[in-house]
């Protein structure tokens, strides 16, 4: 985004401003020495009245204003500030720290203009102050000199004269460039001395040099050709202002720098991006809002996520504690209930794959349970393993063995036939085995064949 | 004018500068105060599964503490069934020198190949009536700890004259199933 952009021209007698593009002079102050802050309000009043809140500014000063020295350097001095901050003020009535200045150097020549820093901070700082940026500061004399240059009628070696109101500006030109400037009283003979010495000057540079006398002057008419040591033209430029305005559309399309450029130091004020700036403000703002807003947000979450954490860790403990009334909680309630459930699995919940010892009490009981009133038998050794029942007694008749298996089997025992062989006092001795079978599994007993409670049956 | 205007750059930087720490201090808060909420977020994630799985766990403590044991989580030692045995002997009202012989278990056997191992005690009595020895054998049992009579082996020393007391020789084997993982 681009802001509309004004060249704001200080003359002799007045300031005034001209919209980028074209040449519409208004006068925003009377006077030359206006208050800054009057200047800046009659600025920032003409660029509303353009339909521009913010604007972007190149301010063109009047010679007066500003001040300009040539001298030489060694060779690599131009790439130390500092070193020809220090040349010019020796030119300069104000010391380096009090000028802003700017230089045009050509191999070891330098032409330096600077302005007092005072003079300028606080209208560049009443400028901004009201949404005008001020983009570029410069000579406006250098700015008509490189706009004439735009233009293509400079010479490339040579000079050119520019009067004003009240002086001459002579300006040696070298390589399309300014060399040196000087400034002349109006009618000043002398004038003729420093042309030739300039003309001569150039030509041990260049060659053939050409000289101009800018403008519709008639005191260059009491200039006679043959009064000046060299050829002079006279060039029919239009106006000073308007070269200043080729300069500062240059400048503010991004095309050209400005040759002498004094916004720098202590006058940069301002961003180019001062459009931008309200804009990044809110942005900025609001994305401050955002975060605060997410800080709150998150630090509210956490605060209710960890007191439901710690809600649900109390259930926990509850839960534990409903299960094991009146012993201690420990303080890895899930790992101790994993470790007894565990025994519990290990001791509760039988495999189906293995088959558990038969408790001998449970056979002996059916065993009892299953033996008949008659016949009797005689019980010599009774062998119970795991289940299997091994009988070895007496009965009277081989049937009565029979009989006694039949019984055993009425208990649930699965008997084969017993054997039986009659004894010398003509009892008969019966060995008998049998396998018993436990009692069916009900719903509520385990899965187990054979477990019993204890202080039950086994 | 002139020294407000000359302080301007350094307002502007220090409100800048501001602005940056500003920023930077929210970004940074921001960070923390949503490292604090994923935090907080997770722990609260882990109590609701920890919270379901004590019920889980509980349920299933509170069905299983329904089933009768069947095994012993350890072994009794040596002395523990030294002394179940003198418990049971008192119980069935059998003098300590009913007991002709105690022969601790030789080498713990497994049930198959289940984590579950048998130790088995053999007990020798001499001269017991038949209620003395079931009186003894359920003194014995212990459902809880796993103990139970698995074998028994009873015979008669020989004839008794007519009237005397029925007496028995009697081999109890006690057995207890104990849970004893392989990788123990």
């Amino acid at each position: 985004m681009s802001l509309p952009g004004f060249l704001l021209l200080q003359t002799l007698d007045d300031w005034r401003i001209t919209p980028a593009g074209r040449l519409e002079w208004t006068m925003v102050a009377d006077a030359r020495d206006v208050e800054p802050d009057a200047l800046a309000e009659g600025v920032a009043e003409y660029c509303r009245a353009q339909g521009a809140e913010s604007a972007r500014l190149v301010m063109a000063l009047d010679a007066r204003s500003t001040l300009a020295g040539s001298f030489d350097i060694e060779p690599g001095d131009e790439r130390h500030r500092s070193t020809l901050d220090f040349e010019l003020e020796t030119l300069l009535p104000w010391s380096a720290e009090e000028t802003v200045a700017d230089y045009l150097v050509q191999a070891t020549s330098v032409l330096g203009v600077g302005i007092e820093r005072a003079c300028w901070v606080p209208l560049v700082a009443a400028l901004e102050d009201r949404g005008l940026h001020v983009e570029s500061i410069g000579s406006a004399l250098m700015m008509a000199v490189q706009g004439a240059g735009e233009t293509g009628w400079l010479p490339r070696e040579g000079g050119l004269v520019w009067p004003d109101e009240e002086m001459w500006h002579v300006v040696r030109l070298v390589d399309g460039r300014p060399r040196h400037w000087s400034i002349w009283q109006r009618g000043d003979p002398l004038i003729t001395s420093e042309i030739a010495e300039s003309a001569e000057s150039s030509e041990s540079h260049a060659g053939a040099a050409a000289w101009l006398l800018c403008g519709d002057d008639p005191v260059f008419e009491g200039l006679p050709n043959d009064v000046l040591p060299v050829d002079v033209e006279r060039a029919d430029v239009d106006s000073f202002a308007e070269h200043v305005r080729v300069t500062a559309d240059l400048v503010l399309r991004g095309v050209r720098a400005s040759w002498i450029e004094l916004r720098r130091g202590p006058l940069v004020l301002g961003s180019r991006h001062r459009a931008l700036r309200g804009g990044l403000l809110a942005a900025a703002a609001g994305l401050g809002l955002f975060l605060l807003a997410c800080i709150t947000a998150f630090g509210y979450r956490a605060v209710r996520n960890d007191r439901e954490a710690e809600r649900l860790r109390a259930e926990q403990i509850a839960v534990y504690r409903r299960l094991f009334p009146g012993k201690r909680v420990p303080v890895a309630v899930v790992a101790r209930l994993r470790s007894e459930h565990a025994r519990r699995l290990a001791s509760r919940r039988i495999p189906a794959d293995i088959n558990l010892p038969r408790p001998a009490m449970s056979v002996l009981y059916d065993f009892l349970r299953g033996m008949p009133e008659k016949p009797r038998l005689h019980v010599r050794e009774l062998r119970i393993e795991d289940g299997q029942l091994d009988l070895q007694g007496d009965v009277k008749r081989h049937s009565d063995a029979n009989a006694v298996a039949r019984s055993l089997r009425e208990a649930g025992f699965d008997v084969p036939p017993p054997s039986t062989e009659q004894n010398a006092d003509r009892s008969v001795a019966v060995r008998l085995f049998a396998r018993w079978q436990p009692p069916t599994p009900t719903a509520k007993r385990p899965a187990g064949r054979n477990v019993s409670r204890k202080g039950g049956r086994p | 004018m002139s020294q407000m205007a000359e302080a301007r750059p350094m307002r502007h930087r220090r409100g800048t500068w501001l602005g940056a720490l500003v920023g930077t201090s929210l970004f940074i808060l921001a960070g923390v105060a949503y490292g604090r909420y994923t935090a907080s977020l997770e722990r609260l994630h882990d109590a609701r599964a920890r919270l379901a799985q004590c019920r889980q766990l509980a349920d299933d403590i509170r069905r299983l503490d329904t089933l009768p044991a069947f095994a012993a989580i350890d072994a009794d030692s040596q002395d523990a069934t030294a002394r179940r045995i003198e418990r049971a002997l008192h119980a069935a009202r059998l003098p300590e020198d009913a007991v002709l012989r105690i022969l601790p278990p030789a080498q713990p056997y497994r049930l198959g190949d289940s984590p579950y191992q048998v130790y088995a005690t053999r007990i020798e009595l001499k001269q017991v009536a038949m209620r003395q020895v079931v009186e003894f054998a359920l003194a014995l049992h212990d459902a809880e700890q796993g103990v139970t009579v698995r074998d028994l082996r009873l015979w008669s020393p020989g004839r008794r004259p007519t009237g005397a007391t029925e007496t028995w020789s009697a081999e109890v084997t006690l057995t207890q199933l104990a849970f004893s993982p392989k990788t123990r």
